[in-house]
């Protein structure tokens, strides 16, 4: 019977064949775009399809992608024949791929920048333009450049990419070229140059014809060119070979040279005194090209060998000295996996450099360009151009990888089968099924072969993985590799026949072939031997999942939304080292635990292990069921931080029920406040896959009473999902919005108008603004025109380094200062910057490493305790998992210090100690290779440049390089500065994660009126007076005869400032601190912390830490703050997860290249101890006392950008 | 033996002057339709089947329908539903579409099944009601099954016969919803005094029994010494019904005890209603908790609703009614959950006994807090067999 309804089945796809074609159109309406969670297309951007794929080509007009100046790739998906996903409702989840010539872009803004050209072989989109810096920042590198290659009469900064977009039909391949040309004319050949009809802007190989007019170059194939030095990165290429390690190898003059050698400086349009000797034949800067692989949040980079790990990767290379601008990855392909859908990347031939890799922000580099030093100009006159291949896959790497492969010319083999379940025998639908290198298939040499035995049988997954790794180690992978060789998904795509089944499409070789289930169950390992052309079955078996199935109700004996954590070994006691803890447990990240298992490695798709959890739920009706593999598990139901948990153990068996019953009360008081999230992200972010009703499940779970959405970019109204759903009046919601700029920062705005058409046409963004080239000022302005009607529009600055950082705002002065970026974009000019916001985050989500400006001493102590392991590590004391948990605690230690602010350290922060101290590094590991940290100075220099003169500076001093958000607002109150704290969870995930619904949340005084009769209208008077306490769990209740924080009180005299502090009883509060105009006023430390210095302590009574009331005598006018923290108890980890995955980012990384380049080095900064559990925390916002009655007089003098509107002092 | 005498009108000794017209036939069953079925002295089912599907003498079954259109006409911007308004925007909804059967065999046992066609979830099906009674006695019949909870008087009338299209915001937030379990019931000195106790599940729900433990117990008294007073009939002489109830759940969470005293007069076709209730809910497992905040929760409600049968005016059965509620959701806080509604409006039969038709403005004040514009105006069109 089956059979027979295959054939029929089969003999439909015969009949019902899309016959083969390619076309180009530009898109009318939206219908005829392709649509999905990451569609960016809008009318007039250019469709480009044939019978497999869809690609859409953006024009740059009101772009709405990250690196939107025209001629990108924004959407792509496979022709869908489904109805449900046809006429724009596709399934595109790439955010963008930019072809890129030394970080420019091509800018591709009016129509005539962009062309259709058809023919019998296929159709084409070509984009022509001058080229765009991606950032204006980075054509700082322009200047940075030798431009020597383009020849001395040669403008370089005539600088031109044409891209060209091909679509062959019967393909599910996308083919680009590009080409790069500075100061050679792009133009279009003419019937008048004698050329007859040519349709392209450039000669080429569809129009192969040149003309005088146009000019005559010659044109050079990446392919074809010479040099791919080896090693190469960005560096190299940009800078011109470089010695390694980085940072050595430096001149003063040709004597400090071989014979052939010259000394080269490296850096010399901004006076750099890097200079390095260059023999003849080693390559002086030249050209860079290679595409920006924008994947965005609904999609998971995947590498061939790698697998989906490649961001440990990069980040071990960065631990020991190196960096992947220097010491790019290089692979054969690139993939991105999504959900039906996945994409590949690669060049026709040759290999990628792959210098940034992980997360949403990628790049590679197919193909360099530069002159020999002894042929100097060897570009002049020429073209540039590189070839790359995008394929279009169902949803995993094997579909993904064919169409490259097949490009590519090269052979493989096939392994088809089916995957089911033991016992039941049941089919897994969505199951992967990877392909790993038999270890025994790697080549190894005797010392491999002793340093890494491997023999049949091998025992398990985590066997084969230890023996690829440890076979596979190379420079650029220290260590080593998964081997990974394909990956495939039962019932890929949109398969309607739920059987099982995969087709996985490796090389030839030795395989071992391993199924993961949707439950994270594993199959046993089937090695088989794949031939080239030839198919081998294999039959695949994961053991059945048991289910959980959790109730919860609440105080009303009635099922209540809920948060559930399942974990194995979750965090017992706090320690700080191994001695704190017990019973065979160790310190993990500041709390006791017993070892963890990994249930699934990185590289087969697990997460980062953060508690030992292993499943997370929101339930929103209080019932939640779950699969897990078979085991025995602690489990934890929550419901926000204010109220109590219920914790458990269960016992899950194979194909059987567990059920858990559980309870919460709220037992912190949080009465007549409204508890606010303003940051808050779901799918209409490029970078959140969490569906929008997920987001409002997660919200009502975590007891939140008021959501304001903060997409990037666009607007998102909650209010009819809400009504929808039946939350309305649990929850309540507004628009808002986070306007996300390139290099001002990101600045989030509320409540605003929501407006899907104007005048029969989709308004862009539900009407978010465009940012482009406008100040902030001007975005101000723009975002308080869109006010949601009848109301004011607070303007609220997220994560604010990164918009004070734009403009160096000294941490003292508070005032702009410059940099080196205000030559290159003039929007950041220091009289560009505006402080006509209405409040910033104190708290983003769990950053707690930049909530206080770190001392000298824990700048040191962070430092050599890191570079303290990393010896450890690299001679073979240590493995990698001991020296990640070392580190965790470590980093964990250091952030404590920091948060814990003694009265020393405040005086020093408000004297200014420190400010002369530029902290760049804290020890010589956070250098560049060959470089020093100087003690006296804590900056990079060669060992021979450390100081003579000076002492170090003391522990206490506070560093003026590092960021610290709470002292810096603590010194714009000083200078009379009123900006409403607020707090931010930037929450992304559906669940977990650094960023999580509602922690922190902030706390809004609204009195009588709470959900649902609060209005979006009491949340902008209560932001604009702030009235308001920023907490990820402990409530603070802070008065001064009655009033609230944001009050201000008049009279002179004695203050009774009345205070309770109050947490649930499964989190801990030991440290309480008590500012008076910045000063630290008085310190309460709980009886257990292991930071106190007095015997005076608080003992927490129940759910109130401390109730007290101090009295103060104000001798001017003050305004009083208090902070509340759990620093050595039990910390909110693990239901709201640890910070477990180091953060790396692009910043991090090119911290190498600012030790030579002088002008750069201002911009670095030391090691950030990024590890940490969620430690308790609540900040109030001041209440101010007028003591003459006169009007607040700040103790400092106000900024010039101050507000006459709201600040003091500010006239 | 007697059946049913909340819906018999011939039961009752209405005297010369009572006139006949009943808006019974809307709101009860036939009293040919209730003698033939065994329901509960207390509760006015919401829906009483009237359709023979089977009768014998030994056995007879009956189907009914109930469907209840809401038109609203007008509602405030900041109505919503479930904010426990009765509508969210204007336009039409569908608020109550049941079946029910009802069964009686050998005369003492009876089944009655209602069906609610627009709800279901894994706790509470699509069941609203399902329950046996063996009826020993007129002082005495034992019920087990899902069914009201015998206590608020405003609650335990059929949702068919409400006069004010929904009940009393206090009784919506204070009385349990159906529960399954046992209960036992009669009535004593000919109906003027009518009893109830019942011993239920402290959690909502059927499929999966008592899902968080704990019991609910309660009962209910009620007296109507002048003979049974009845708002839906015009009765030349005065009726006074007197009622009080209380119920104490044990539930898995929290304990919740309640109260509520009830009074209805009636007199030529006008009535008063009158009824207070109040509960506390204590969560149990001594939480431990803040000291600003209260450990337990107090809520009360009490209205007053009037209305008067005007049986010539237009040759229809016209009943023109009125509510003030006053109601506060948490004695220790003043918020917005402390309401001050007003509702009036008009009911008429439209086609006895079968279409009934009333048209209802409720206002809806916040007494602390801000006022929200969350009045109504709604159109109610109910058919029922």
């Amino acid at each position: 019977m089956r059979r027979a309804a295959l054939v029929l089945l089969a003999l439909a796809a015969c009949k019902a064949e899309t016959p083969r074609f390619a076309r180009a159109t530009k898109i009318e309406s939206l219908d005829r775009a392709i649509g999905g969670p990451a569609a960016a297309a809008k009318t007039g951007d250019y469709l480009l399809e044939n019978d497999r794929i869809r690609a859409v080509i953006e024009q740059g007009i009101d772009s709405r992608v990250p690196l939107g100046f025209g001629g990108s790739i924004v959407d792509l998906d496979l022709q869908r024949s489904e109805r449900e996903l046809s006429a724009g409702q596709g399934l595109d989840q790439l955010e963008q791929i930019a072809p890129t010539a030394n970080l420019y872009v091509t800018g591709a803004a009016s129509g005539p920048d962009v062309r259709i050209t058809t023919s019998a072989d296929g159709a084409e989109v070509t984009a022509a333009a001058e080229a765009a810096p991606i950032q204006k920042v980075l054509a700082a590198f322009n200047i940075l450049l030798d431009r020597s290659f383009v020849g001395a009469r040669a403008d370089y900064d005539e600088f031109r990419i044409y891209t060209e977009y091909e679509m062959r039909p019967g393909e599910s391949v996308l083919r680009i070229v590009t080409t790069v040309g500075f100061d050679v004319p792009f133009c279009r050949a003419t019937p008048a140059d004698g050329c007859g009809e040519c349709d392209d802007l450039l000669y080429d190989d569809d129009c192969d014809c040149a003309s005088d007019r146009c000019g005559t170059a010659e044109v050079l194939r990446a392919d074809d060119l010479p040099d791919r030095p080896e090693p190469s990165g960005i560096s190299d290429v940009m800078l011109g070979d470089l010695p390694r390690p980085l940072g050595t190898g430096r001149c003063a003059s040709d004597d400090d040279c071989a014979d052939d050698e010259i000394c080269t400086d490296v850096t010399t349009s901004l006076g750099g005194d890097f200079a390095v000797c260059r023999a003849p034949d080693q390559r002086n800067a030249g050209v860079l090209l290679g595409d920006m692989l924008l994947f965005g949040g609904h999609l998971s980079p995947f590498l061939p060998r790698v697998g989906y790990d490649a961001a440990s990767d990069v980040r071990r290379l960065f631990d020991v000295g190196k960096d992947t601008l220097s010491q790019p990855l290089r692979t054969d392909y690139v993939l991105a996996i999504g959900d039906r859908v996945s994409y590949g990347f690669a060049p026709p031939s040759g290999r990628i450099m792959i210098p940034i890799f992980g997360g949403p922000f990628s790049m590679g580099a197919t193909a360099a360009a530069s002159c020999r030093r002894d042929d100097r100009g060897c570009l002049a006159g020429k073209l540039l151009r590189m070839e790359r291949l995008v394929s279009v896959g169902a949803g995993d790497a094997s579909t993904a990888m064919a169409p490259l492969l097949a490009a590519r010319g090269v052979t493989t083999g096939f392994v088809r089968g089916v995957v089911s379940e033991r016992p039941s025998g049941d089919a897994v639908t969505g199951a992967e099924v990877y392909a790993l290198r038999d270890p025994l298939d790697l080549p190894c040499d005797e010392a491999c072969q002793r340093r890494c035995p491997a023999a049949r049988p091998i025992a398990d997954l985590d066997a084969l993985l230890h023996a690829n790794r440890c076979r596979t180690v190379t420079d650029d992978f220290i260590n080593g590799v998964a081997e990974v060789g394909g990956m495939a998904r039962t019932d890929v795509g949109t398969d309607p026949i739920h059987d099982g089944r995969f087709d996985l499409e490796v090389e030839a070789g030795r395989w071992a072939i391993v199924a993961v289930s949707p439950d994270d169950t594993l199959s046993p390992l089937a090695f088989v031997e794949v031939r080239e052309g030839a198919t081998t079955n294999v039959a695949l078996t994961t053991p059945e999942p048991g289910r959980l199935k959790v109730d919860v109700i609440g105080d009303a004996a009635r099922p209540i939304a809920a948060r559930i954590t399942v974990g194995q070994c979750l965090p017992q006691n706090a320690c700080v080292d191994d001695g704190d803890c017990s019973d065979g447990l160790l310190c993990r990240g500041g709390a006791c635990a017993c070892e963890r298992n990994v249930v699934r490695p990185l590289e087969l798709g697990g997460g980062q292990p953060a508690d030992g959890v292993v499943h997370m739920a929101h339930t929103r009706d209080g019932r939640t069921e779950t699969t897990l593999p078979a085991g025995r598990y602690e489990i934890i139901v929550s419901r926000g931080p204010h109220h109590d948990v219920t914790r458990g153990t269960v016992v899950v068996e194979p194909g059987r029920l567990t059920a858990f019953s559980a309870r919460v009360h709220q037992q912190v008081d949080d009465t007549g406040y409204v508890a606010a999230d303003f940051h808050v992200h779901a799918d209409p972010s490029a970078d959140s896959r969490a569906e929008r009703a997920d987001r409002v499940t997660s919200f009502v779970a975590e007891d939140m009473d008021f959501m304001s959405s903060s997409d990037h970019d666009v607007f998102t109204d909650y209010a009819p999902l809400l009504v929808e759903m039946g939350e309305a009046d649990r929850l309540r919601s507004q628009v808002g919005v986070e306007v996300s700029t390139q290099e001002l920062g990101h600045f989030i705005g509320f409540p605003l108008d929501y407006r899907v058409w104007s005048d029969g046409e989709r308004v862009p963004g539900n009407g978010a603004p465009n940012w482009r080239d406008k100040l902030p000022q001007e975005i101000f302005d723009d975002l308080r025109e869109r006010a949601a009607p009848g109301h004011e529009v607070i303007v609220n600055v997220p994560h604010p380094f990164s918009y004070f950082g734009s403009y160096r705002l000294d941490p003292f002065t508070i005032e702009p200062t410059g940099s080196i970026i205000t030559l290159f974009n003039e929007l950041v000019l220091e009289e560009n910057f505006s402080g006509d916001f209405d409040a910033m985050e104190i708290l983003n989500a769990k950053a707690f490493d930049t909530l206080r400006r770190p001392t000298v001493g824990e700048i040191r102590f962070y430092s050599r305790g890191f570079d303290a392991l990393l010896k450890e590590r690299t001679r073979g004391a240590i493995d990698e998992a001991e020296f990640f948990r070392r580190l965790y605690n470590l980093s964990a230690e250091t952030t404590r210090r920091t948060l814990h602010r003694t009265a020393t350290e405040q005086d020093a922060f408000i004297a200014g100690v420190g400010l002369e101290i530029d902290c760049r590094c804290g020890a010589d590991g956070d250098c560049a290779s060959g470089l020093v940290c100087d003690d006296v100075t804590m900056t990079c220099v060669a060992p021979t440049e450390t100081s003579t003169v000076g002492t170090p500076p003391p522990d206490e001093a506070l560093c003026k390089s590092t960021t610290g958000v709470v002292d810096f607002w603590f010194n714009m109150l000083n200078r009379g500065v009123r900006r409403t704290g607020v707090g931010g969870s930037d929450v992304h995930a559906a669940i977990g994660g650094f960023h999580e619904a509602g922690s922190p949340r902030t706390m809004i005084w609204t009195g009588e009126n709470t959900v649902p009769a609060v209005s979006s209208k009491q949340i902008v008077e209560g932001v604009q007076g702030g009235n308001v306490i920023v907490t990820n769990g402990p409530m603070i209740h802070f008065t001064i005869d009655g009033q609230p924080p944001g009050a201000i009180v008049r009279g002179q005299g004695p203050v009774d400032l009345h205070l309770t502090v109050e947490r649930a009883t499964w989190y801990d509060v030991d440290r309480i601190e008590l500012y008076r105009n910045g000063a630290l006023l008085r310190a309460f430390d709980g009886c257990a912390s292991r930071r106190r210095t007095e015997d005076d302590c608080f003992e927490a009574d129940g759910v109130v830490a401390l109730d007290t009331t101090f009295t103060d005598t104000p001798e001017r006018d003050a305004w009083y703050a208090i902070i509340a923290l759990g620093l050595d108890g039990r910390a909110l980890s693990p239901v709201y997860a640890s910070a477990a995955l180091p953060r790396f980012g692009t910043l991090e990384l090119t911290q190498r290249i600012y030790d030579i380049i002088p002008a750069l080095r201002g911009l670095r900064f030391p090691k950030n101890p990024s590890l940490f559990p969620a430690f308790p925390f609540a900040i109030t916002n001041p209440i101010w006392v007028d003591v003459d009655g006169g009007g607040f007089d700040p103790p400092l003098p106000p900024p010039s950008w101050c507000r006459p509107s709201t600040d003091f002092g500010c006239d | 033996m007697r059946t049913d005498t909340r819906h018999r009108a011939d039961d009752v000794d209405m005297g010369p002057t009572f006139v006949a017209l009943t808006l019974a036939l809307a709101s009860a069953p036939t009293t040919e339709t209730s003698s033939t079925v065994l329901l509960s002295n207390l509760i006015a089912e919401d829906l009483v089947p009237t359709i023979d599907l089977f009768d014998s003498d030994t056995v007879k079954l009956r189907v009914g329908g109930l469907l209840q259109v809401h038109s609203a006409l007008y509602v405030g911007e900041d109505s919503l539903v479930d904010d426990g308004d009765i509508a969210t925007r204007a336009g039409f909804r569908l608020r109550r579409g049941r079946i029910g059967f009802a069964g009686r065999f050998m005369d003492r046992l009876g089944i009655y099944l209602a069906i609610n066609l627009l709800e279901g979830d894994e706790d509470v099906g699509v069941v609203s009601d399902a329950k046996m009674t063996y009826q020993i006695d007129e002082a005495l019949q034992v019920t087990a099954g899902l069914g009201k909870v015998t206590f608020s008087r405003a609650a335990l009338d059929s949702s068919s016969a409400l006069y004010t299209i929904e009940r009393p915001f206090a009784v919506r937030a204070l009385v349990p919803s159906r529960r399954l379990g046992l209960s036992a019931e009669g009535q004593l000195f000919g109906g003027a005094l009518k009893y109830g106790a019942s011993v239920l599940n402290a959690s909502e729900g059927f499929v999966e029994g008592n899902r968080f433990g704990g019991f609910l117990y309660g009962g209910r008294v009620e007296a109507a010494p002048l003979g049974p007073a009845r708002r839906d009939v015009v009765d030349h002489d005065p009726r006074v019904s007197i009622g009080g109830a209380f119920f104490y759940e044990d539930g898995a969470s929290a304990n919740t005890i309640g109260g509520t005293a009830d009074l209805l007069f009636t007199y030529f076709g006008a009535a008063l209603q009158v009824e207070a209730l109040c509960n506390r809910l204590t969560p149990d497992d001594a939480p431990v908790t803040s000291p600003g905040l209260a450990d337990r929760i107090d809520r009360c409600g009490v209205y007053a609703e009037a209305s008067w049968l005007l049986t010539e005016l237009v040759g229809l059965p016209i009943t023109p009614a009125a509510r003030v509620e006053w109601f506060d959701d948490d004695r220790a806080i003043d918020d917005a959950g402390d309401l001050l509604v007003i509702v009036g409006g008009v009911n008429a039969i439209v086609f006895p006994p079968y279409v009934r038709a009333q048209l209802s403005y409720q206002h809806r004040r916040e007494r602390s807090g801000v006022t929200r514009d969350n009045d109504s105006l709604v159109l109610n069109l109910q058919g029922k067999f």
